[in-house]
């Protein structure tokens, strides 16, 4: 009888859910999420934002100055998760030619990834990233110069452990008896690691990508409640009133600014931090039942 | 190479990396103190602000050219004088903190508080760890049992570390907020350790799911192997008792393999609890850490920096000693 891969399968139903938020716009009307009003009527009573779910019309609630907070986590998708993409891409970018250039050239090459990895490893990555953007934030003017730091960060945080997997998997690819004839053929080295031994880690690459994504996503939710996040503040001023107010409807964004609503207003940060939540999940999910998949097929 | 020289030669390279990470955490956490104020100051992210009518709908857009306030320098000199003030006081033991939680302006000795702060923080790992260890023994043990207990430990342990630590907390406030305001019943508090007993609960339990999680995960694959091997079939055919088969042959080979995902478990711990500690109001040295960002403290970045390096490095030994002490291949002093 077939085994169900009960991850894989949870892990593609919650990514469905994902791509559905990414279309979502195309396809459906939502409200501006930049849109707010901050005094409501109703019938004789006057009422202030936030709005609570299922009030003024607004399905999840509305935050400090009444934007509505579904739209928000709808659009929030393109902007967290296409952070994440960016931030994987670099790193696959930055990891996959040095875990190949170490694994093939093995020697101090090897050695260079291998302490860069136990170097990055020794702090988690959490405080080494909090500590490092906290010490940065005041010298970088602009959201350009946060935005490129703040990737920076999460780059060079996973990066050096990722090559040291494609390193530890290039060195047990070439002992294999296919590469040992490519060399014997005279194959150049570019082209053994691209036709020989890129082929057979893409089990390998597939479960480090939907791992390392879920890493992201949760080390973006945990500096967000540090407050480090991307996408600035706004000052919202009418009469007699301020609010200080996440501007770009990411979800990080919108649990760190918003933690201190928890007891008031819980829906404001919930709902943020609960879609963040699935997709850490979601590409958790998908790693383990990639790494099941390839473990059933031997 | 011995069982002791395994482990003195593990405890230098951990010392030599906490020495590393000592010299990068002071360097960068101190950055700030290089920064001149050089005009009008405006917090990082500042986009500027809008003015509206309330009643009305409002969009809210930055203020193109606001990044343009920022008036900031830094000054080398300065950071270096900076660095050197902090390390004098630290081996002094004389720095000193203001804005401490509750105690207005007044400048406290920072090492004794963060003292009583790593304590707090000390006993919410060791519960946490301690029982996340024991539920994850009793989980991974489910393998064996019949296949519904199997798929419920096998699905418990993939959901616990799929699901982030921020999200189970969010999830646990809103379920006593909900009871609270449904039922009147206060499930647990959400105000930390200043909500008594109660307000231990969720920290706990948040931070007990990783080790539970893991530990079952390695105890599950090492007793499936464990139960192959050829000696079980062996007791079993003497007539051992299955509790005692599982017990004392599959248990305690499956053991040393478990450990082996120890120094993992403890890194995910370690950096789950600063996020558990701020979200749950526990005022250990995440909240402390995130008091020191968010009021511009400098030294107590650092400082928090330095003891939380310290207190990796000593569990990420602990966890590699025993995993080597757990080694057969050691114990007797042989080689590999």
């Amino acid at each position: 009888m077939r085994r169900l891969n009960f991850p894989l399968l949870l892990g593609l139903l919650l990514a469905l859910g994902l791509v559905a938020l990414l279309v979502l716009p195309e396809v459906v009307s939502l409200p501006d999420p930049h849109l707010g009003v901050y005094m409501q009527m109703e019938g004789r009573r006057v009422r202030l934002a936030p709005f609570a779910p299922g009030e003024f019309g607004y399905p999840l609630g509305s935050d400090a100055v009444g934007r509505d907070v579904l739209s928000r986590v709808i659009y929030g998708a393109r902007y967290t998760l296409g952070l994440a993409a960016s931030v994987i891409f670099l790193r696959v970018a930055l990891a996959l030619p040095l875990g190949l250039r170490a694994g093939w050239a093995g020697g101090r090459a090897g050695q260079f990834v291998q302490t860069l990895a136990v170097g990055f490893g020794s702090i988690p990555a959490l405080a080494l990233v909090a500590m490092t953007l906290g010490g940065l934030r005041w010298l970088l003017p602009g959201e350009a110069g946060w935005l490129a730091v703040y990737m920076a960060m999460l780059v060079l945080s996973g990066a050096p452990r990722m090559a040291e997997q494609v390193r530890r998997r290039t060195e047990e690819i070439l002992v294999m008896p296919h590469v040992e004839a490519a060399r014997a053929l005279g194959a150049t080295p570019g082209r053994i690691l691209r036709r020989h031994v890129l082929p057979l880690m893409r089990a390998d690459v597939a479960v480090m990508l939907a791992s390392e994504m879920a890493w992201v996503l949760l080390l973006m939710g945990q500096l967000a409640v540090f407050g480090i996040y991307v996408g600035g503040t706004v000052a919202v001023r009418g009469d007699g009133w301020v609010r200080y107010i996440e501007y770009l409807p990411e979800w990080g964004q919108m649990l760190g600014a918003n933690r201190y609503n928890i007891l008031g207003a819980p829906w404001i940060p919930f709902y943020p931090g609960l879609a963040l939540g699935l997709s850490a999940a979601c590409f958790h999910l998908l790693a383990e039942g990639f790494r099941l998949l390839g473990l059933r097929r031997g | 190479m011995g069982l002791w020289s395994t482990v003195l030669r593990s405890w230098s390279v951990r010392i030599g990396l906490l020495a590393l990470s000592a010299v990068v955490v002071v360097l960068v956490a101190m950055l700030p103190e290089g920064v001149v104020v050089t005009g009008e100051p405006a917090p990082p992210g500042f986009m500027g602000e809008v003015r509206t009518d309330a009643t009305k709908k409002f969009r809210i857009a930055p203020v193109p050219e606001e990044g343009a306030r920022f008036a900031y320098s830094w000054s080398p000199a300065q950071y270096r004088d900076g660095v050197a003030a902090y390390l004098d006081g630290l081996f002094a033991g004389d720095l000193t903190v203001q804005n401490w939680y509750g105690t207005a302006q007044r400048a406290l000795p920072l090492l004794p508080l963060l003292r009583d702060t790593w304590w707090l923080s000390f006993q919410l790992f060791a519960a946490a760890l301690v029982t996340g260890i024991a539920a994850g023994l009793l989980l991974g043990g489910l393998v064996l049992g019949s296949r519904g207990a199997r798929a419920f430990s096998v699905g418990l342990s993939v959901l616990g570390v799929s699901v982030p630590d921020f999200l189970l907390i969010l999830l646990g406030q809103m379920l006593t907020i909900w009871s609270y305001r449904t039922f009147g019943v206060r499930l647990w508090s959400v105000l930390g350790v200043q909500g008594g007993e109660r307000g231990w609960v969720l920290p706990l339990v948040a931070l007990a799911i990783i080790p539970m999680a893991y530990t079952a995960r390695l105890i599950s694959t090492a007793l499936d192997e464990a139960m192959r091997e050829d000696y079980i079939r062996t007791a079993r055919a003497k007539g051992v008792p299955e509790l005692w088969v599982v017990l004392k042959h599959a248990m305690r080979n499956a053991l040393p393999r478990a450990l082996n995902g120890m120094p993992a478990m403890l890194n995910v711990t370690l950096s789950s609890q600063l996020v558990v500690e701020v979200l749950t109001n526990h005022y250990g040295i995440g909240s402390g850490l995130m008091r020191g960002l968010s009021y511009g403290q400098p030294h107590v970045v650092a400082t928090i920096g330095l003891i939380f390096c310290a207190w990796f490095v000593v569990m990420d030994g602990l966890a590699v000693t025993l995993r080597a002490m757990a080694n057969p291949l050691l114990k007797g002093g042989g080689a590999r």
